[in-house]
């Protein structure tokens, strides 16, 4: 294994990955159900840490760390987001775009009231250049998901009905958390986020391996409260399908040109 | 191996390649109930050699937060923490420590051996 780096790009590699590993190790201390299901003796490789050198190294690393019985694991985002509809229909994001707020109110359907009230609750922070309020795509992700979250009423399956997005402030930004933190750990896209108890659970398709929300719920003490009310929203994937099929609308209604729906992403013909 | 990694009290091991050269071993528990529950480790490699060695290590055996900086010559120190009495809280704080100390302990060790 050798990348024939000077000093200083060791240097560099080391210190953005061991940022990126921090992370992920963080969220997975956090959700022991995720760590069991890690192979022990795995060695993770990183992508999509926000480095363009980096990630070409770390390309580079994985092919020279492969080697039969090696558990070697990629993590991470990519930087291209692909769904392709069972009727052939591809739409693929460019992860390393920024999105102004212009862009977000036409994909997502925010308006741009809204864009800005998640802006004032610090929910979704956007980057400044020297005109525009410009958002990544963990956050376009963020967004989407708030308007599937104050779009839908019928999200809540049995523990409560959350009508509105009637979060405190710090709920909602635990709640949007969710999205950005798990896109960018590249994992879980099914899992859904669940609030309740001023807490995000993380549930797993079956209920039964939500080690995390079991514990919760046998910790609770349930005869000090009148009502406990668990909301479950949109899985991530949820989240990023309904973005792809916004894209295809607007493919459609031919509200961006050729040439821009190839800068922001790409949507292939089915 | 070392007397704190060879123990095994922690259920689950995994790496992290920082560089061709750095990498970070990881060892915790699925179920942390009591400590230890982390192990962060740096490991290198000098020269053109293959072979992996242990450098600096970060963990929670022994009752309390410490760092283990180890040397080629077997005379490894022990720098005991501040102990938040809270083993995530700890475990950011050696997470922060790593961080700031990685690179100078890879020279150190480098330089010991030399």
């Amino acid at each position: 294994m050798n990348l024939n780096l000077t000093d200083s790009q060791r240097s560099h590699m080391g210190a953005v990955n061991l940022d990126a590993f921090f992370c992920h190790i963080n969220a997975l201390v956090d959700n022991p159900a995720i760590l069991e299901e890690i192979p022990g003796g795995t060695t993770f490789i990183f992508r999509g840490t926000g480095d363009t050198w980096v990630d070409q190294q770390n390309d580079l690393l994985a092919e020279q760390s492969e080697s039969p019985g090696r558990n070697v694991c990629r993590i991470g985002s990519p930087n291209i987001f692909s769904l392709t509809f069972p009727d052939g229909r591809q739409v693929s994001y460019k992860t390393d775009y920024f999105w102004p707020e212009s862009e977000i109110c036409q994909l997502t359907k925010l308006t741009a009231r809204q864009v800005r009230f998640l802006e004032k609750e610090k929910a979704v922070v956007p980057t400044l250049d020297e005109k525009n309020r410009l958002f990544t795509f963990s956050q376009l992700l963020q967004m989407q998901a708030y308007k599937l979250i104050k779009g839908t009423k019928s999200i809540s399956q049995g523990f409560g009905q959350d009508k509105d997005v009637n979060l405190k402030r710090a709920d909602l930004q635990k709640l949007l958390g969710f999205y950005a933190d798990y896109y960018l750990k590249g994992d879980i896209y099914q899992h859904v986020p669940m609030f309740g108890n001023g807490q995000v659970f993380l549930v797993a398709p079956d209920i039964s391996n939500s080690k995390e929300v079991i514990d919760a719920f046998a910790s609770m003490n349930w005869r000090s409260q009148n009502q406990i009310t668990f909301t479950l929203y949109p899985s991530l994937f949820d989240v990023f399908k309904q973005l792809c099929e916004n894209a295809w609308t607007l493919r459609d209604k031919e509200v961006w040109t050729q040439a821009e729906l190839e800068q922001r992403l790409m949507v292939v013909a089915a | 191996m070392d007397e704190d990694l060879s123990r095994k009290d922690l259920d689950l091991e995994f790496l992290y390649l920082l560089t061709d050269r750095d990498r970070i071993r990881v060892r915790v528990k699925t179920s942390p109930k009591c400590r230890p529950t982390y192990v962060f480790q740096l490991e290198c490699r000098f020269d053109d050699s293959d072979s992996w060695t242990s450098v600096f290590r970060a963990d929670d055996f022994h009752d309390r937060p410490h760092l283990d900086i180890l040397s080629p010559s077997g005379k490894n120190r022990k720098e005991w923490l501040y102990d938040f009495e809270d083993d995530k809280l700890n475990m950011k704080e050696a997470e922060q420590l790593i961080k700031v100390r990685w690179e100078k302990e890879r020279q150190r060790y480098e330089s010991e051996l030399n």
